[in-house]
């Protein structure tokens, strides 16, 4: 087709062609131009109308009511009080590393994480939270072992808020530790009922196995026998002789109060074999004694709390238990300006109502403000489940001094990176399997968990982080 | 007089009559131990937790009278319904997605690739080796740049990622075994290799095309880490991922609800596999004999 002037010919279809005057396309392109300069203004409406929006990853709770609470009562009053909406997903805890790291690789993810323990390795990714910890501190007072897990001392960067701890104490058969004549606390006394429990099939349950409670009774047993992986320098100190000694105490108490299945334990292994009835003592947070009174209600009196048992007298008698589970919020760093200010205006306001979230914990979660529940030992000490359910208000008061003799990983020193490291990689419940399984001696086990661990505080003291 | 029947075949000799039952045996003992997972979780689904968790039980009757509460508990305080629907709708569209793209190039490496298709397809097979736990941090990358985060559309990007290469290569062992001369004859009579495909491979190639449905189906129904690296909102997961979120709480697993969850869930695959489970044995099976 020849272009003939002043009109152009426009193809319609494949055999169809029509003229478009000069007057035709000035009116298209105005009309066109209208149209595109109306399109940004309809964006501003739209935005100036748009909520904002806060978006959270917690771990699914044990106590579904805390959810219930938290989802559908306190962030609803939180977002209609501050114009957001906000969002909380859930997943299994422990997928919580596996998402965080997708999380910091796609440099998108939600505004505020929980983590259920401290997570010095993400330092270099999250926001420095001096701005909230510092106020929050003076005005509601920490315990060191939130400091310890959210604070980096060689940083002095605050990586994380911590709002609460969980408690890890025994929980012990009382009818049957009645009947052998102890009470559970001292780890000699855990032998020597042990045996006479376990001649009875009622063996003690604690896991050797990489899983978060033998991970956390390994280390209550090496602080009790006056041992650390490191000290408060960070520097590696576990190869020393109350390590082997440690080690030889788990090695008996293996070979004469538990049966070999606890090797290959996972997290839930010890809820369902106290409920089941086939263990007489275990360590965990009080999700077993909960369910007790709500499944089982024939076995929960006879199942009772206690404080981790003491060590030796000629090893320094300490009485140490590792916090269950650390929950602190991080910030991605990568995150847009406002919807950081926004993650931290709920933090600190969620600080502020925190009486609230240790009601719907059910005493599941202790504060790492005290001063947020400042009768936290009177509702121990009284609890009202128990009371109704039992007759026995007082079933939790060992908690009542939990502070007393729970501390992080790490201790003495802080929970840093290549603790954290060593924790998921499980070195500590190796150590012990493998003195305890014979494949090594005492000593020989202790030397290998020193190799194994020199390289990971040396990596992360290479990358500055320790 | 009556004549006697004579009986046709073999005498019943007693080695006949012993390999039957050692026969029979065997299948029952199979059948059983195949069919005990579906047993189990039917029975824990309806048994209450202190007549699960009491060791001196019998566990495979109802020591205690059955319960509805892990069944109710599962519909009335999960999500699971809308888990179901997003499963069937993510299986749906990967397994279109999957047949669009892996029938073609099987088709093609077979027949138009000469010698180097059987290693290509090889190759692309050995992509379904890569395991996801290696994958998913890249793919949050992805997934992230597309915007699809905490959508289940990018479980619909990302799970061909697998259903196709481990496809193809079963496609190719079964397009394998059909004549080209069928082919070729239909070109001859004025076909296109396209419509050759269409008309008369893929009507021949139904079993493999079952295969392949019910593989990808089922992989994407199964498939856990990518689930949980990409979809967060509770109104979005999938079973795989939703029940284990919802249902092991800490250190609890609602065991009667889980196995509830689970057995509902499976149950519309084990039905697909036993309607279609002729020709879906021929399809895995095609490619074993020239």
């Amino acid at each position: 087709m020849k272009d003939e002037e002043p009109s152009k010919w426009v193809r319609v279809s494949d055999n169809r062609w029509r003229r478009v005057t000069r007057r035709d396309l000035l009116k298209i392109a105005a009309a066109g131009a209208a149209a595109a300069s109306v399109g940004p203004f309809a964006n501003i409406q739209f935005a100036f109308a748009q909520q904002r929006r806060l978006t959270i990853l917690h771990w699914s709770h044990f106590v579904p009511g805390y959810d219930r609470w938290f989802d559908g009562e306190y962030v609803k009053e939180w977002g209609r009080a501050n114009n957001t909406e906000v969002v909380v997903d859930h997943i299994p805890f422990g997928q919580i590393p596996a998402r965080a790291a997708a999380e910091v690789a796609a440099r998108s993810g939600h505004d505020l994480y929980q983590h259920i323990s401290p997570p010095p390795q993400y330092e270099p990714e999250v926001e420095d939270l001096t701005d909230l910890n510092e106020p929050l501190i003076k005005k509601y007072g920490q315990i060191e072992l939130a400091k310890k897990s959210s604070y980096n001392p060689k940083t002095k960067k605050w990586f994380g808020l911590s709002n609460s701890w969980v408690p890890d104490p025994g929980h012990y058969r009382k009818d049957l530790w009645d009947e052998a004549g102890y009470v559970p606390d001292s780890w000699d006394n855990v032998l020597l009922a042990g045996r006479k429990l376990k001649a009875k099939g009622v063996p003690v349950g604690i896991g050797i196995a990489n899983d978060i409670d033998a991970n956390m009774v390994m280390r209550d047993i090496m602080w009790s026998f006056g041992s650390a992986i490191q000290n408060a320098s960070s520097e590696v100190t576990i190869n020393n002789k109350n390590t082997v000694e440690a080690i030889k105490y788990v090695r008996a108490l293996f070979k004469e109060a538990m049966d070999p299945e606890v090797l290959a334990w996972d997290a839930s292994s010890n809820n369902r074999a106290m409920l089941a009835g086939k263990v007489s003592y275990v360590f965990n947070a009080i999700s077993i004694a909960r369910t007790a009174e709500k499944d089982f209600p024939q076995l929960s009196p006879q199942i009772q709390i206690w404080k981790p048992p003491r060590g030796p007298n000629n090893l320094g008698g300490k009485r140490l238990g590792a916090q269950h589970v650390m929950l602190v919020y991080t910030i991605w760093k990568f995150l847009p300006d406002d919807r950081k200010r926004l993650a931290k205006q709920f933090l600190v306001d969620f600080i502020n109502s925190w009486s609230r979230a240790f009601k719907a914990a059910e005493l599941y979660e202790f504060p790492s403000f005290t001063g947020t529940v400042p009768d936290v030992r009177a509702q121990v000490m009284t609890d009202a489940v128990a009371a109704r359910l039992e007759n026995n208000p007082g079933k939790y008061r060992e908690l009542a001094t939990a502070t007393q003799w729970s501390t992080n990983v790490g201790h003495p020193g802080y929970a840093n990176a290549a603790e954290g490291e060593i924790f998921d990689t499980g070195i500590l419940p190796q150590m012990m399997a493998l003195a305890a399984t014979d494949k090594m001696s005492a000593e020989d086990a202790a030397k290998w968990a020193d190799a194994q661990i020199k390289p990971v505080f040396a990596k992360w003291k290479g990358r500055g982080l320790m | 007089m009556a004549v006697a029947e004579r009986r046709i075949g073999p005498p019943l000799t007693a080695l006949r009559i012993g390999g039957r039952a050692l026969l029979y045996l065997t299948v029952v003992i199979v059948t059983f131990l195949a069919s005990f997972p579906f047993i189990w979780m039917l029975i824990t689904a309806f048994k209450q937790n202190s007549d699960l968790y009491n060791i001196k039980n019998n566990p495979f009757i109802f020591n205690a009278p059955p319960t509805l509460f892990h069944v109710q508990l599962l519909f009335r305080e999960t999500l699971f319904s809308q888990w179901l629907v997003n499963t069937a709708l993510v299986g749906g569209v990967v397994v279109i997605i999957t047949l669009l793209v892996a029938v073609p190039a099987a088709y093609s490496l077979v027949r138009l690739t000469g010698r180097w298709g059987q290693r290509v397809g090889i190759g692309i097979f050995l992509t379904y080796l890569v395991p996801p736990s290696l994958l998913f941090i890249p793919l949050a990358r992805v997934v992230a740049e597309l915007s699809l985060q905490d959508n289940l559309w990018a479980l619909v990007l990302v799970y061909p990622s697998f259903t196709i290469p481990f496809c193809t290569w079963l496609l190719m062992g079964f397009f394998k075994t059909i004549p080209g001369e069928l082919e070729e004859a239909a070109m001859v009579d004025g076909c296109t290799r396209l419509g050759a495909l269409w008309r008369i491979v893929l009507p021949i190639s139904v079993a493999g095309l079952l295969t392949v449905v019910i593989f990808a189906f089922t992989l994407s129904m199964q498939e856990f880490v990518y689930a949980l690296t990409f979809v967060s909102p509770s109104a979005q997961k999938t079973v795989s991922i939703g029940v284990p979120t919802d249902l092991v709480r800490g250190d609890v697993f609602y065991w009667g609800s889980l196995m509830a969850g689970a057995l509902i869930a499976s149950v519309p695959a084990a039905i697909l596999y036993s309607l279609f489970l002729d020709r879906f044995i021929a399809g895995l099976t095609a490619g074993a004999l020239k």
